[in-house]
């Protein structure tokens, strides 16, 4: 999961804290819920999911095991959805 | 075997239209007369024929064949529809989407949805509050300033209802038929824009309100539910007619459409509260309607 990284060809609407990716390659569109949409920013090829739980976790102060999920289960969608490589 | 031909422009996109059936020719004038032009001499792009055999009408395309249809009432949509598939292969200069709208103090108010989502009845209803008729189906956005030009199609719902005010009636006139549908034959409706209703080709609106609403027969309330300006680009995005032909452009359009729109869901049981719901959003002051012209609307199922 670390080296993956955002494909660059992806348009991004960040509007009101949520998400919309459009992806060319297939045409489809993704909406983020506001979790998923702190998770897709903070995703970089310098931040590891261990990073963006502790991130997560420091600004929200909340349970580190549910963000953990929670960051785990995104990344997988991401990854199922093409849109990361 | 005489046949009627007739050149026409919508959208600036001539078209051919030639046929055996005179009844039909007359009536697809009178029907579409809203919509379409007459052609200003151009050559057309496209050559539609509508020609009776022993049994069908037959659509074609440039020769090809699209469809056939035992009766005269189908066809006026459907070559209609064949003409609209050509409006999106030939015009790049306009993004079409799946819905309705109408406008009031020069803005527009967008309704929407997939068929069955109740967006023609909608804007049947909403005529009653005063609102200009834009379109039941096909929203053209003009690229160049992203506003909403007219597309008068008539507007085709289900029953034979009268869904608008004597008043409204006097703007628009219903032809009532039966059409069928597996084994049963169900009423449907065209009411087409008379002269007074239809707006000048060049008209435009910007877009002022996104309202997606979905009937759902179970509810006997409407209710309006604000939706996030995301949440709303990813809908409008699944309602685009021609989308695939403008790859990025298209998502940065619907995107500047939600950011200057205010966006709504529109859980529709009862017509006469949605459109009273939809009314309210303009933050003008109500138009007095007659409860019973809404009344009793939707109590049935379609069975489609």
């Amino acid at each position: 999961m670390q080296s993956l990284k955002k494909r660059t060809d992806l348009l991004v609407e960040e509007i009101e804290d949520e998400v919309v990716i459009y992806d060319p390659r297939t045409h489809r569109v993704h909406h983020l819920n506001p979790m998923a949409s702190i998770i897709w920013e903070l995703f970089d090829v310098s931040v590891s999911p261990q990073e963006i739980v502790k991130e997560i976790v420091d600004a929200l102060k909340t349970d580190s095991s549910t963000v953990e999920k929670d960051v785990q289960e995104t990344l997988k969608h991401l990854q199922e959805r093409g849109l990361l490589e | 075997m005489s046949l009627s031909t007739a050149r026409f422009e919508v959208l600036s996109f001539p078209f051919e239209l030639t046929t055996d059936d005179k009844k039909f020719f007359d009536e697809f004038m009178e029907l579409n007369s809203a919509l379409t032009l007459p052609g200003n001499g151009k050559l057309p792009q496209v050559q539609y024929s509508v020609i009776k055999n022993t049994k069908y009408f037959c659509i074609r395309e440039n020769g090809k064949f699209r469809n056939r249809w035992a009766h005269r009432w189908p066809l006026y949509l459907s070559v209609m529809m064949c003409v609209r598939d050509s409006l999106y292969l030939h015009l790049k200069e306009y993004l079409f989407l799946h819905s309705g709208a109408l406008a009031k103090n020069k803005k527009a108010v967008l309704l929407p949805g997939p068929s069955g989502s109740g967006k023609s009845t909608l804007t049947l209803g909403l005529l009653n509050y005063g609102y200009q008729y834009l379109t039941d189906e096909v929203v053209v956005i003009d690229l160049a300033g992203l506003r909403v030009k007219p597309f008068q199609r008539p507007i085709y719902i289900y029953g034979w209802q009268s869904v608008v005010s004597a008043e409204v009636e006097k703007y628009f006139k219903f032809y009532r038929f039966k059409e069928r549908y597996g084994n049963t034959m169900q009423p449907w409706q065209y009411a087409v824009p008379q002269r007074e209703a239809v707006l000048p080709k060049d008209t435009n609106f910007e877009v002022g309100w996104i309202v997606f609403p979905t009937y759902n027969e179970t509810h006997k309330n409407s209710y309006l539910k604000p939706m996030s300006r995301a949440e709303a680009l990813f809908n409008l995005m699944q309602n685009g007619w021609n989308m695939q032909h403008f790859n990025d452009c298209g998502f940065k359009v619907c995107s500047e459409l939600v950011k200057k729109a205010e966006c709504y869901e529109l859980v529709m049981g009862d017509l006469k509260e949605a459109c009273e719901l939809v009314e309210g959003l303009t933050g003008n002051s109500p138009v007095s309607v007659k409860s019973e012209v809404l009344e009793g609307i939707w109590k049935r199922k379609v069975l489609l």
